[in-house]
């Protein structure tokens, strides 16, 4: 018991593992749209493309967080506008890899370039301050308050994008607020996670649950527990085996998806094999 | 009581890319009206009820549902797509997609109430699926599928109700539980439009037929839109082949240009 007990002596662990449990929902939450979505390439680039607004914020030694955020939602505005007109995966790749380049080329002006990289990179839940505490709580609260607003909106959305259309949902209203919503959760993700690994805690939870749910509502849940234990459980690992935050949670999350495959029915739809 | 127009199409044209789908299309649907969209493959009766439904903007000419723009419309308006573009492994049941019809309904930020249970309830016994309704949409026929896009159109309880090719894959006896239920919408003033390519299912059970390939060829009762005149303009070469099948019986005793009775 102890064990358990021991890092929680720490304030600093206690701010990390509430954020990590927050970081844990809400990217399993949302993550439900982007696998059902087929958005997991969008994500991975959505974070990937933030940081160079880290990078500038650092420099200038504004708050990490709003430098995320506005870099967060003009790229989900870009690639949102984009979507139409190019093939979307083009159109992610040629956003995604130019700003990630951008933030590394930034970044490397810094004296102490490779910590800071890989803090950005995979995450770094020990320095979590009491002031980011509360602004991930806030960010990963409102995305899940917008998520039960809209839930039977974002349904159909998602399930049947011409029913939407016919029913005279405001669509593109709706298609924008999600991609702002990802912005948002990447940015929440950013110090226990990491930009490199976040769509891992996006994709592989609700891909969990889906393997064994037949509804909506229960893959959504399911996933939700899959990412709090997660990051629980990573936390732990990276508090004892010194790892860093973001790759442990989501070995964690890896790992539950592996010993859950054998006994699903539904490998087959979500690995692509036929 | 003066009968109230359901659907108002004037000089209607689209193209898609240059090429012409529609052509200078203009008629109107009273309320409780039961009007078969016919003409070949290619002739418009998708591209038409995408426009009705408010999924195309056309470039030319005007549609009105109950006197309102498609975009700016408040009745509802169903609608059962040719072919329903969508992932079956997605996970929901036949109840859930048939509840989607509902959202407009519920309105913002409620959850389905015991009436909108009821309504999907019933519209799922309609089309005689209830049995299945715990069923994912990838364990079932093409034709229960189909059913299930009807019951979802159903329960959107919408006064008028565009069917685009209902009966495609669909057995001879789920055919005829549709097309009583077609009967007993009427009873209750609903508006449908279905395209279907059966030429003998639209001359019986029909009030109005609509012709079309591009243009309007005809619009009228059965017995004056359907006959060898204009089914051969429609048709052009194809017509001797369903005349041999079963077109004689339909126009051999209808004159055209005269055949007003
Ligand atoms: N999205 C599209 N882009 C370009 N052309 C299209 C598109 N949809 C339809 N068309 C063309 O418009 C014309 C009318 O098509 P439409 O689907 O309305 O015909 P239809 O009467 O429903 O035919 P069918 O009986 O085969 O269903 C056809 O020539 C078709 O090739
Ligand atoms: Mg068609």
């Amino acid at each position: 018991m102890n064990w358990l007990l021991e890092p929680l002596t720490y304030p600093f662990m206690v701010r990390g593992l509430i954020a990590a449990l927050a970081v844990g929902v809400t990217c399993a939450v949302l993550g439900t749209y982007v696998v059902l979505r087929g958005m997991a390439f969008f994500g991975d680039a959505l974070a990937h493309a933030i940081l160079p607004g880290v990078a500038i914020a650092y420099l200038a030694r504004w708050p990490l967080l709003a430098g995320a955020l506005a870099a967060g939602l003009v790229t989900a505005f870009a690639i949102g506008s984009l979507q139409n007109r190019v093939r979307e995966d083009t159109a992610i790749g040629i956003v995604f890899s130019g700003a990630f380049a951008l933030g590394v080329a930034l970044l490397s002006t810094v004296r102490t370039y490779t910590t800071d990289l890989t803090h950005f990179l995979f995450g770094n839940v020990l320095g979590v301050s009491p002031a980011d505490l509360w602004l991930t709580l806030a960010l990963g609260g409102g995305v899940l308050l917008v998520v039960a607003a809209f839930f039977k909106e974002f349904l159909v959305m998602s399930f049947d994008p011409v029913l939407a259309r016919t029913l005279r949902l405001p669509t593109t209203f709706l298609r924008y607020l999600l991609l702002v919503m990802l912005a948002v959760t990447v940015v929440a993700s950013l110090q226990t996670v990491g930009v490199a690994l976040v769509v891992a805690m996006l994709v592989t939870p609700p891909a969990t649950a889906y393997l064994l749910t037949r509804r909506f509502l229960p893959m959504m849940a399911l996933a939700a527990g899959f990412g709090l234990f997660a990051a629980v459980a990573g936390l732990y690992l990276s508090y004892y085996l010194n790892l860093p935050s973001g790759p442990a949670m989501v070995l964690v999350c890896t790992a539950v998806f592996l010993l859950v495959l054998p006994f699903s029915s539904r490998r087959r739809q979500i690995l692509g094999g036929r | 009581m003066a009968e109230c127009e359901a659907l108002r199409v004037e000089s209607l044209s689209v193209t898609y890319n240059g090429r012409t789908a529609l052509e200078d299309v203009t008629f109107s649907v009273q309320e409780g009206e039961r009007v078969a969209v016919v003409g070949p493959n290619g002739a418009g009766k998708s591209t038409l009820f995408r426009v009705i439904v408010g999924l195309l903007v056309p470039e030319q000419g005007r549609v009105e549902v109950f006197g309102c723009d498609p975009f700016r419309r408040r009745v509802p308006v169903g609608y059962v797509p040719q072919r329903e573009d969508v992932d079956l492994s997605f996970p929901v049941t036949v109840a859930d997609v048939v509840m989607m019809g509902r959202v407009r309904e519920m309105g913002w930020l409620r959850w389905p109430s015991q009436r909108d249970r009821e309504v999907v309830r019933q519209a799922l016994e309609e089309v005689g699926l209830l049995q299945l309704a715990d069923r994912r949409l990838d364990e079932l026929s093409g034709g229960q599928l189909q059913r299930t896009f009807i019951a979802r159109a159903l329960a959107q309880q919408a006064p008028l109700l565009l069917m685009d090719e209902p009966f495609a894959g669909v057995d001879a006896a789920s055919e005829e539980a549709i097309l009583e239920l077609l009967d007993r919408l009427q009873a209750r003033g609903v508006t449908v439009l279905l395209a279907t390519h059966d030429l003998t299912l639209a001359a019986s059970r029909f009030d109005r037929v609509l012709l079309l390939n591009t243009r309007i060829i005809a619009y009228g009762p059965p017995g004056e839109a359907l006959c060898p005149a204009t089914l051969q303009r429609a048709y052009g070469g194809q017509l001797a082949i369903w005349e041999h099948e079963r077109g004689l019986m339909l126009v051999g005793d209808v004159h055209c240009s005269g055949g007003r009775r």
